[in-house]
């Protein structure tokens, strides 16, 4: 009986290209995930703000005179959950490689490799979901505000919303949200006794990533 | 030739404010090319003495040679790299990448240790334990008793001195386990491997050459076959 593998293609196979298919491979359905959960986020973010211009500002400015307080309250509280969304949804995906990491350690993938590894995981994630996120994010918002003809729009909302520095800022958050929570669960990584994880008793939080 | 010697090997975990013991004060020695079967109930420790023997955990106490080398001080990535060159760890049937192809999940020691494998060796391997023609399929389409053989593969595929299964046929019992499980010990006399197995199972007793028994941590028995 002969192997059905061409030996060009046993050597073919190196540590780079075997982590990248285990990356995109398994993530394809949460890139989907965090994709959608930037449009969302920044879908609602713009249409929130260019309600609240109608609503509270241009309408009732000499009525609530520290209403622009309560604007910056609102904007940091939407933003702040569309960030807790991303760190959520990155912490599932980390959630569900953490087998994978563990099978991994137990034949010999040392700390390094696994730091490479969640790395890459993490530049997938920046290079693929976050401009596309965003950019899409941007289209669209920029159509569901312009299709409410019937409201106004304040010209500082106006220009913020329009502006490529909001994209940037943005896409800046979300690069330091999913660098920092991927540096610190594959800190927690190397925390975990393998042999929990061989007993297949480990939990999420016994790992001390939460 | 001593293979693995252990000299007053101690692991304790701590469950709120008392210790307990899972292996006390154990003193082993176990040759070159053996057969050893770790066997006692549940909660006897042998699973714990399987993980520190391979390097998996850490001792409370005493010392453990591989090979004449005291690993009991080696740090997280020393560790890592004796497993990636002296064991073969044979973990549960479901211990597959699931996104990667079987030929992937075999050479995964050899990958992360950048090395070439041996095409002759991988070809007998397949072959042995009757892969062959799955090597370009994922897991999740193999039946267990397939899964189980090309697990047997990755724990052999860097050629180690050492193989660790940790109560392998756990589950229900068929012929065709006895099948895989014999292909695999005529793959290792052949290589003249050392075989530490942790199970319940007395089947396996008729195989072993050396016969380690453990009641709540400690050594009951320690006899050759």
């Amino acid at each position: 009986m002969h192997s059905d593998i061409g030996k060009e293609e046993a050597m073919n196979l190196n540590l780079l290209k075997t982590y990248l298919k285990l990356m995109l491979i398994r993530n394809k359905l949460n890139y989907l995930l965090i994709i959608l959960s930037i449009i969302a986020g920044y879908i609602t973010v713009s249409v929130v703000m260019v309600y609240i211009d109608n609503v509270l500002i241009l309408s009732s400015e000499s009525i609530y005179p520290d209403i622009n307080y309560i604007y910056i309250g609102i904007r940091t509280v939407l933003i702040i959950g569309g960030i807790i969304l991303i760190i959520n949804q990155y912490y599932n995906i980390m959630k569900s490689g953490l087998r994978d990491y563990c099978i991994l350690k137990s034949i010999g993938a040392t700390r390094i490799n696994i730091r490479i590894l969640i790395l890459l995981q993490v530049a997938c994630l920046l290079v693929i979901s976050i401009p596309v996120g965003l950019y899409s994010g941007y289209l669209l918002s920029n159509l569901i505000i312009d299709s409410l003809g019937s409201f106004s729009l304040n010209s500082e909302t106006r220009e913020l919303i329009d502006s490529t520095e909001t994209f940037f800022v943005a896409a800046g958050i979300a690069f330091c949200v999913i660098s920092f929570s991927g540096i610190y669960i594959e800190r927690g990584i190397h925390k975990m006794p393998l042999n929990n994880i061989l007993s297949h008793q480990t939990t999420v939080r016994e790992a001390g990533l939460l | 030739m001593t293979m693995i010697k252990s000299i007053n090997l101690r692991k304790t975990y701590q469950n709120t404010d008392e210790f307990i013991y899972a292996l006390f004060d154990c003193n082993l020695e176990i040759s070159d090319g053996e057969f050893v079967i770790i066997s006692g109930a549940k909660k006897s420790g042998k699973t714990t003495l399987l993980h520190l023997l391979g390097g998996f955990e850490k001792p409370s106490g005493g010392l453990i040679y591989i090979n004449n080398q005291n690993i009991s001080k080696y740090d997280e990535d020393e560790l890592a790299i004796l497993r990636r060159n002296e064991i073969g760890f044979m973990l549960h049937n479901d211990s597959l990448i699931p996104e990667l192809t079987v030929h992937e999940n075999i050479i995964m020691p050899l990958i992360l240790a950048q090395k070439k494998y041996d095409e002759n060796y991988y070809v007998e391997l397949a072959d042995q334990l009757h892969i062959s023609g799955i090597l370009n399929q994922y897991p999740k389409i193999l039946t267990t008793n397939q899964l189980r053989s090309v697990a047997y593969a990755r724990a052999l595929i860097n050629n180690p001195n050492i193989i660790l299964m940790d109560d392998p046929l756990n589950d229900l019992y068929h012929d065709s386990d006895s099948e895989s499980l014999d292909n695999l010990l005529h793959i290792i006399s052949k290589y003249h491997k050392t075989l530490i197995m942790a199970t319940n199972n007395p089947e396996f007793g008729s195989y072993a050459n050396h016969i380690i028994r453990l009641r709540d941590g400690v050594v009951v028995e320690d006899r050759l076959t």
